[in-house]
């Protein structure tokens, strides 16, 4: 069995290189295709309407937007596969500098968030699952329609003014404060204190789907009939939800976990916006909106290298929890 | 927020904390005694967590230091990066140019020590201050500003430096004696003293180097008050005192830029005390107005919102018609409720705090008058109250850049101002590519323009009927053959009271004619911690920030600001 995961795996890294080929075809196509006009998204529109006309054609040359897209696309590719990722012609820095740089900050908050979000998802589906047809149950699934239906903008303006603002408990926002602790432990304390609203935000934004993941997943384990076996085995009903029933809702769960590593990476633009979170989904936003096309290329490659990664890494996970699947 | 407001919010948190508590002590229910009370010994403990970390005090603020919160990150520190003067009169404090700008605009020596301009304005001579080193401790010297005028006159460089083309004037730049640079120009224009305040380049580090690629965009090294420390992207900037300045020595030490997009944030950073200066929307002033420790600045910008018309095009073409519609249109209306009172109406191009500014162009908000002008135009009530003339209706589309909120606001008071008396307004919101690239000269938009530099600035391109039909210029296709003479006059003649009078007939004549229909001048709101003293406000350019806000806001003289 040990083998056939490790000939899976080989498979599976080969198909790397050309899906990531893809991607960035594709992202150069709709770059290209937008009815953006990258000139006066480089330069700002004060700048352009200024200018004569025969200067704008000058700044395309200069910028190597006169070329066409072929020429432009190959000569990307050429240097990226030399492990040059270009410098970003509105940051004026090496791409893969400054997605190494803005990365950390998009994980930590990523990971907090999302493990805060799967654990109190897990436990509230698992009471509410448990308790079908209680008051808890339907206080829970209530709620958490109101929370799946409330947008996460919403929920970071309303948690900064009432835990920052009013009551001044946490700071509004930002990783650290701006005159940065010097000691160890009270840097340490800050940058959690900074933490909290932003990773808590995240947290809701997704427990919705995955208190609901749990929920329907251990009711839909808890009709089958080795429940029933276990039942009849006389096990006590603690056993039975948390070593036969759980164990099994759990592998849909992991793909929902899966499903969620492109937005694990990829930095949610609206909280970090909102909390000044120096991550990767504000670049992402900013580049787009200045057609900053060598660093948005950039990005793709990245992101969908880890989420390719991710997935290899999910699909993995499925043999750990499950014995009975097997890659072929 | 009143008091009693925030009272009642602060209720309702604390409701919804119990809740959420009763919330978790129900799910605790049915389970074993003992993972009850484990749960509520780890909740415990977690409240007991974050009540521990909200004591802890933050490291006391240095008294010596400047905070300012941007909601933009500047994208490189490029000094030349933008549109022309409005880019270069506050300069990244790194840098130096030749003059710099005062409180009133007004060109002063910065670099230089003094200068002559020839009588026909073709020739500029400048004395450059002696013993001035650049940040790492080379010498400044006149090869430096050849260096610098030669790279933006060449136009080599134009994606770097955009308004290139704006030096193409200079014939030659010569070094007459080490401390003695000459300019000769190929034309006599009066507001060129301004590009003398371009940012000097050290010609040592950037000879021969790819402007386009270098890294020195994100550590410059410059002859300014101020030294480049650090730059955590996405976080902050730092700079600190040059100690070796030139210039009076700044009474800030650190200067630190941090960004946070929304504004929320930035008033929570301000309102902690992280911060000393941010800039907000003028309808936040009620939030912070009454906020303790915390002053709000209103500073007036050049900046006017008009209704741009295509004077050549059925029903503009007709003057009355133009004058009927800036008659009928409540400005003061717009200026309280889409600016919150902050600004100032406009009658013409150039704000009361100009020096060329026309006091005797005001006309009064008068819908009589204006049924009067359509009248005597030639339209009558149509079936449908809607004003009529030889079968075709008095109607048009009021275009508006959609993501521009306070320009949807005032096309929505244009529509209700002008259905008063018969003219059918439909408001539509565009992208700025579609209006910038589609409609400029053929719809009603509404516009935002303004200049608070010399009075040549923004408003030749305006109004010359040269520049009729080219994509930079003149947008209404405004033809008016005094006004040209009187542009072409102010621009040449260096008599500034000459200059003064050809402006103020300027704007008597524009005022008449209303190619466009100048609304409201706004103004730029701040608000800055009482901790700080030395804040001059001067009249603002066109367009937000630049540099993301490093330069061009009310922080322009930061290094005269004093903290207690």
């Amino acid at each position: 069995m040990d083998r056939s995961i490790a000939v899976y795996i080989f498979r599976r890294v080969l198909q790397i290189p050309p899906l990531l080929f893809g991607v960035s075809l594709l992202t150069f196509l709709l770059f290209y295709l937008s009815p953006v006009d990258p000139v006066v998204a480089y330069l700002g529109l004060d700048t352009v309407e200024k200018m004569p006309p025969e200067d704008i054609v000058k700044v395309q040359q200069q910028l190597g937007l006169d070329q066409q897209i072929q020429v432009r696309y190959i000569s990307w590719l050429e240097r990226v596969v030399q492990g040059d990722w270009g410098i970003s012609y509105v940051k004026k820095r090496p791409v893969l500098d400054i997605i190494l740089e803005r990365f950390p900050a998009t994980l930590l908050l990523t990971i907090v968030g999302y493990t805060m979000s799967s654990i109190l998802g897990i436990i509230l589906g698992l009471a509410s699952a448990t308790r079908e047809g209680s008051s808890l149950d339907r206080l829970l699934h209530r709620m958490n329609y109101i929370i799946y239906s409330t947008p996460s903008f919403l929920v970071a303006l309303l948690v900064m003014l009432i835990f920052a603002i009013w009551l001044g408990w946490l700071p509004s926002s930002r990783m650290i404060s701006v005159d940065e602790p010097i000691t160890f432990w009270a840097y340490h304390a800050d940058r959690l204190k900074h933490l909290i609203l932003p990773a808590f935000v995240l947290a809701v934004s997704h427990l919705a789907v995955f208190y609901t993941y749990i929920r329907s997943s251990v009711l839909e384990a808890m009709s089958e009939d080795y429940i029933l076996t276990a039942r009849a085995k006389g096990l006590d009903e603690r056993t039975i939800i948390y070593r036969h029933a759980f164990r099994n809702a759990l592998l849909p769960f992991v793909t929902q976990i899966g499903l969620s590593i492109p937005y694990l990476i990829a930095g949610s633009v609206i909280i970090e916006s909102i909390f000044a979170w120096p991550g990767i989904g504000k670049l992402t936003y900013d580049a787009a909106l200045r057609a900053d096309y060598v660093l948005l290329m950039g990005m793709a490659l990245f992101t969908s290298f880890l989420v390719i990664l991710g997935n290899l890494m999910a699909d993995v996970a499925y043999t750990v929890l499950d014995p009975r699947i097997k890659y072929n | 927020m009143s008091a009693a407001a925030g009272d009642g919010l602060r209720k309702s948190a604390k409701t919804t904390a119990m809740l959420m508590l009763c919330a978790l002590m129900v799910d605790a229910k049915g389970v074993t005694e003992s993972m009850k009370v484990k749960r509520l010994g780890a909740l415990a403990a977690l409240i007991a967590c974050i009540l521990l970390l909200a004591q802890l005090t933050l490291a006391s603020a240095d008294e010596k230091t400047l905070n300012i919160a941007l909601g933009k990150e500047p994208d490189n520190l490029n000094p030349m990066s933008g549109s022309g003067h409005g880019e270069t009169y506050d300069m990244i404090k790194v840098y130096s140019g030749l003059l710099r700008s005062d409180e009133k605009m007004h060109m002063v020596p910065d670099l230089a020590e003094s200068w002559e301009t020839s009588a026909d304005g073709k020739t500029y001579t400048f004395h450059l201050k002696q013993g001035v080193k650049w940040h790492d401790g080379k010498d400044f010297s006149a090869e430096d500003v050849l260096f610098t005028y030669d790279l933006l006159r060449s136009g080599d460089w134009i994606a770097v430096f955009p308004t290139s083309s704006d030096y193409g004037s200079i014939e030659e730049v010569t070094i007459v004696d080490p401390t003695t640079v000459k300019f000769t120009l190929n034309e006599g224009i009066v507001s060129f003293l301004e590009r003398f305040s371009a940012a000097i380049l050290p010609k040592h580090i950037l000879e021969g180097q790819d402007l386009s690629k270098t890294d020195f965009w994100q550590k410059p090294i410059g002859t300014g008050p101020y030294k480049f420390d650090s730059w955590t992207q996405g976080e902050k900037l730092i700079f600190v005192i040059n100690p070796e300045y030139y210039g009076d020595k700044p009474k800030i030490d650190l200067l630190r830029f941090v960004f946070a997009p929304e504004e929320t944030s930035r008033i929570g950073l301000l309102k902690s005390g992280e911060v000393d200066a941010i800039k907000i929307d003028p309808r936040s002033i009620k939030t912070l107005e009454n906020a303790n420790g915390i002053r709000v600045y209103s500073m007036p910008s050049a900046n006017w919102y008009a209704l741009k018309l295509p004077n050549n095009v059925w029903p503009f073409d007709d003057k009355k018609v133009r004058q009927a519609i800036s008659c009928a249109i409540n400005k003061q209306l717009i200026l309280d409720t889409v600016f919150n009172g902050q600004g100032e109406i406009a009658y013409g191009p150039y704000r009361s705090q100009d020096w060329v500014y026309n006091p005797d162009i005001a006309f009064p908000y008068d819908t009589k008058k204006a049924e009067l002008l359509l009248a005597e135009a030639g339209f009558k009530e149509g079936s449908d109250g809607v004003l009529e003339k030889d079968g075709k209706k008095l109607e048009f589309e009021l275009y508006y850049p959609s993501s521009e909120t306070e320009r949807k606001d005032i096309a929505i008071v244009a529509k209700t101002d002008l259905e008063e008396i018969g003219i059918k307004v439909e408001p539509v919101g565009k992208s700025w590519d579609e209006l910038t690239q589609n409609f400029t000269m053929t719809h009603a938009i509404v516009n935002a323009f303004g200049s608070p530099f010399d009075p040549d600035d923004t408003n030749f391109r305006l109004w010359d009927s040269k520049f009729i039909g080219k994509k930079n210029g003149n947008p209404t296709s405004y033809s008016n053959s005094e006004v040209d003479a009187l542009l072409e006059a102010g621009r040449t003649t260096f008599d500034q009271e000459q200059r003064k009078q050809d402006y103020q007939k300027v704007q008597t004549i524009i005022a008449e004619d209303q190619p466009m229909v100048f609304l409201v001048f706004c103004n730029y709101i701040y608000a800055v911690s009482d901790k700080i003293t030395g804040i001059v406000p001067r009249n603002a350019p066109h367009g937000q920030g630049i540099n993301g806000g490093i330069s061009g806001e009310i922080w322009w003289n930061a290094e005269q600001w004093q903290k207690e």
